[in-house]
């Protein structure tokens, strides 16, 4: 009895002795689903299976902050491959070079030399990320820090290719900042398995704010290239000119120039470039999942081709309705912005088929963009319609 | 012999000594709650009760030296103390077995709680759901995980420990085709882009990310809710000849691999929290975060997992939930928190020695009980014999 205390003390001695040191460990892990690591160590090593096992210490806390997901992104270098991503920016936004971490890079140039810078990136998620990456975004504005409450409240839920993801709108400037380079941030964050995906323009505060709206429907368009898709990621405006006269085929959501290049404009997800066909610039078109199809017919004309009463009725006419007089026209038409070119819009229903048609004037001609077919179908594609003029651009100046 | 023994007992077991360790230690726990103040509760953790002496350095300089006893001293001291009195003063009676008991629950407790210290291990295990995982992730300490991709279906990993990579020297190991000679580690840093304003001038690295990063040192934060950005520049030095195969930067904020070619095999490199593997896998079904009607108050957290383990033939569903973790395999689950996505912390805890506690409390009632039943029952027959008297 009087040797117990000895022979636990001796234990505990023993076991101080076999306390595992800070070794380096080698173990196999699986490339894909998880298994279990079959550890060098030996079998009878209580640690087995678990590699580096030291004692540890309690836990920390949260966030990581720190270098920025796209600051990472561009200087990634050398970072293990990514996966391959497709995406459809506005005409406008000048590609730029990418990294394995940077997916995706555009700028955009505004008046008086301001400009916004675009990314597109990934990382392994950390515990916690989120909030903190928001505040790290903050920090760089000069912003002080959110709590997870406030964060609620001043961001905004949106949707991602790579599951929902949330939004923030940040405003400030550090006394340093260059006001033409910075002063907003619209970031956001989506979070998928290990990986945290990374959507960030900052820049000019006035040029941001001017294309929040593109650059949320940018995000939307983000995502894996299917298989066999070659492009890494996205093609971007000044893509390889695409031709009315060549073949139909499946269009990846890209900003492309058509035709003899006098425009730009970015293909809606599901539509698809037709056959070139007479007196029409290029032709797109769209079919529904009950075989209904709508085509967008782009054509231009030297002059008003008669006027905008006479065009309106002709293509009322087309779908069953009745011409309207001059003085009904007015309010009828509806406006609609695509960088600095205006057009007019026209929306008509008839009995059963749908017309959207938009037109502008540039240079000497009048182009027309008329979008009609099955009236469910058209109804259904009317936002890609609308987001396709805001996508268009013209290259040669008036 | 036994003269010289009873000697060395003698001092070793006094009450004294018994007194003076547990005034020691009653300073010790005020001036590590009092530390915390500046530095953040793992240090001081560390520095005041896991470990043999508090050390003091002049200026912050090399030269250090033990101002005060530190927690493993006390305790070391203590059960010392404990054993030597129990040998010395050792003796079979039924008047001293309660005694005796409760002495010996005493030294499970004391040894129980060193274990502790030593061999238990902390960790988190972050699921989202639908997700898999068969690793829990270390907080604090890190590792450099040198990986060689190849063309089977897994991938070994060569793990260096962060405490070995701080030591700045030389490591190799049979596996690698390279040394890794760290040229700086930094228990945290700024990692700033080369020519951001106000930015670095000068590359941390000549390879991979680093080759754009610059790398300032920078204190330790000593809250608990904010997270070092430990980070290492390290030299590749081919085995071969002994060439430079170049620096690179690695950080816990570029987890990702950095790859690198040598001799024909393909390698990634990455600075992360070191990982726990397990021998089995938890996937997250669905996560539970309930709330108190109209507020924000966490009223409970659950998890339902599938614990999967081929070896033992386990497949069951568990719910892990507040008071109500899962234990497996000599690690407890315990429902630590969640993120906004749903997603769930998981606290991974190995303690070898979890049960030393229970077992000391079981010890000690006896011991208790049975001095107390004995002087009763003592006292009981006196008063009987008086009455008889």
């Amino acid at each position: 009895m009087k040797l117990l205390p000895l022979c636990l003390s001796l234990c505990l001695v023993s076991a101080i002795a076999c306390k595992h040191k800070s070794e380096i460990k080698s173990y196999d892990v699986a490339k894909d689903a998880p298994a279990a690591a079959s550890e060098t160590a030996s079998p009878a090593d209580p640690h087995a299976g678990m590699p580096g096992m030291t004692p540890g210490a309690p836990v920390g806390g949260d966030p990581h902050a720190g270098l920025s997901a796209e600051q990472l992104a561009a200087a990634g270098a050398g970072l293990s491959a990514t996966p391959e991503f497709v995406d459809s920016a506005p005409a406008h936004w000048k590609k730029q070079a990418l990294s394995p971490m940077r997916l995706a890079s555009y700028h955009v140039e505004g008046d008086g030399g301001a400009m916004t810078d675009i990314s597109f990136s990934i990382l392994r998620r950390a515990p916690g990320s989120t909030l903190a990456n928001v505040n790290r975004w903050r920090d760089q504005l000069g912003q002080p820090p959110l709590d997870e409450a406030a964060l609620k409240t001043q961001s905004q839920a949106i949707k991602s290719s790579f599951g929902d993801a949330i939004a923030v709108d940040i405003e400030g400037i550090t006394p340093a900042g260059d006001p033409l380079k910075d002063g907003r941030l619209i970031g956001a964050i989506a979070d998928e398995g290990d990986n945290a995906w990374f959507f960030k323009m900052r820049g000019n505060a006035a040029l941001t704010a001017t294309e929040k709206a593109n650059f949320l429907k940018w995000i939307e368009t983000v995502k894996p290239a299917p298989p066999g898709a070659a492009a890494p990621a996205a093609p971007a405006a000044p893509a390889t000119p695409a031709t009315p006269a060549a073949p139909a085929a499946p269009a990846a959501p890209a900003a492309v120039a058509a035709g003899d290049g006098s425009l730009t404009w970015t293909v809606p997800d599901g539509w698809v470039l037709a056959p070139a066909a007479a007196a029409r610039y290029a032709t797109l078109s769209v079919a529904g999942a009950d075989g209904a199809k709508a085509e967008l017919a782009i054509s231009h004309f030297p002059g008003d081709v008669g006027g905008d009463l006479a065009n309106v009725n002709r293509w009322r006419q087309q779908i069953g309705l009745a011409a309207v007089e001059a003085a009904a026209l007015p309010p009828l038409v509806t406006k609609l912005s695509a960088g600095t070119v205006s057009f007019s819009l026209i929306d008509a229903t008839g009995a059963e088929a749908r017309l959207v048609a938009a037109w502008t004037r540039h240079g000497a001609d009048t182009w027309f963009f008329k979008f009609s077919g099955s009236a469910a179908l058209v109804a259904a594609e009317k936002a890609k319609f609308t987001a396709f003029i805001e996508s268009v651009r013209f290259t040669k100046p008036e | 012999m036994k003269t010289i023994l009873r000697r060395l007992l003698v001092p070793l077991a006094s009450l004294r000594l018994t007194v003076v360790c547990l005034a020691t230690a009653l300073v010790l726990v005020l001036a590590g709650t009092l530390a915390q103040v500046n530095i953040n509760p793992v240090e001081a953790q560390q520095q005041y009760f896991q470990s043999w002496f508090i050390w003091w350095s002049a200026g912050g300089g090399g030269f250090k030296m033990p101002v005060f006893p530190g927690g493993h001293f006390v305790g070391a001291v203590l059960l010392l103390n404990l054993i030597a009195a129990h040998i010395q003063r050792f003796s079979w009676s039924w008047s001293k077995a309660g005694i005796q008991l409760t002495h010996l629950g005493l030294i499970v407790m004391l040894a129980g709680g060193l274990a502790t210290d030593l061999f238990s291990v902390s960790s988190h295990m972050y699921l989202r759901q639908g997700e898999t995982k068969n690793y829990s992730d270390d907080d604090i300490r890190t590792e450099l995980a040198v990986t060689e991709q190849t063309s089977g279906a897994t991938n070994r990993v060569i793990a260096i420990p962060g405490e070995v990579l701080s030591a700045c020297g030389s490591t190799s190991h049979e596996a690698l085709p390279f040394k890794v000679v760290v040229k700086g580690f930094y228990p945290n840093a700024d990692l700033q882009m080369v020519g951001q304003e106000n930015g670095p001038s000068v590359p941390a690295a000549s390879n991979g990310a680093g080759a754009q990063i610059g790398i300032k040192a920078l204190p330790t934060f000593s809250e608990m809710n904010k997270r070092n950005k430990t980070s290492a520049v390290v030299e590749l030095i081919s085995n071969k000849g002994g060439k430079s195969l170049g620096t690179w930067l690695v950080s816990v904020e570029i987890d990702q691999g950095q790859d690198f070619e040598v001799d024909g095999r393909h390698w990634s490199m990455a600075l992360r929290f070191a990982r726990y593997y397990k021998d089995y896998s938890l996937s997250l079904i669905s996560f539970t975060h309930e709330t108190y009607p109209g507020t924000d108050i966490a009223k409970g957290f659950s998890s339902i997992i599938t614990l999967a383990d081929a070896k033992h033939n386990e497949n069951r569903q568990v719910k892990i939930h507040m008071n109500h973790p899962l234990r497996y395999l000599g690690d407890t689950y315990y429902q630590s928190g969640y993120q906004s996505d749903n997603s769930t912390i998981l606290q991974v805890v190995r303690n070898p020695s979890y049960q030393a506690p229970y077992i000391s409390c079981v010890i000690v009632s006896l011991g208790l009980l049975m001095q107390f039943t004995y002087h009763l029952v003592g006292f009981a027959r006196r008063a009987n014999a008086a009455k008889a008297l």
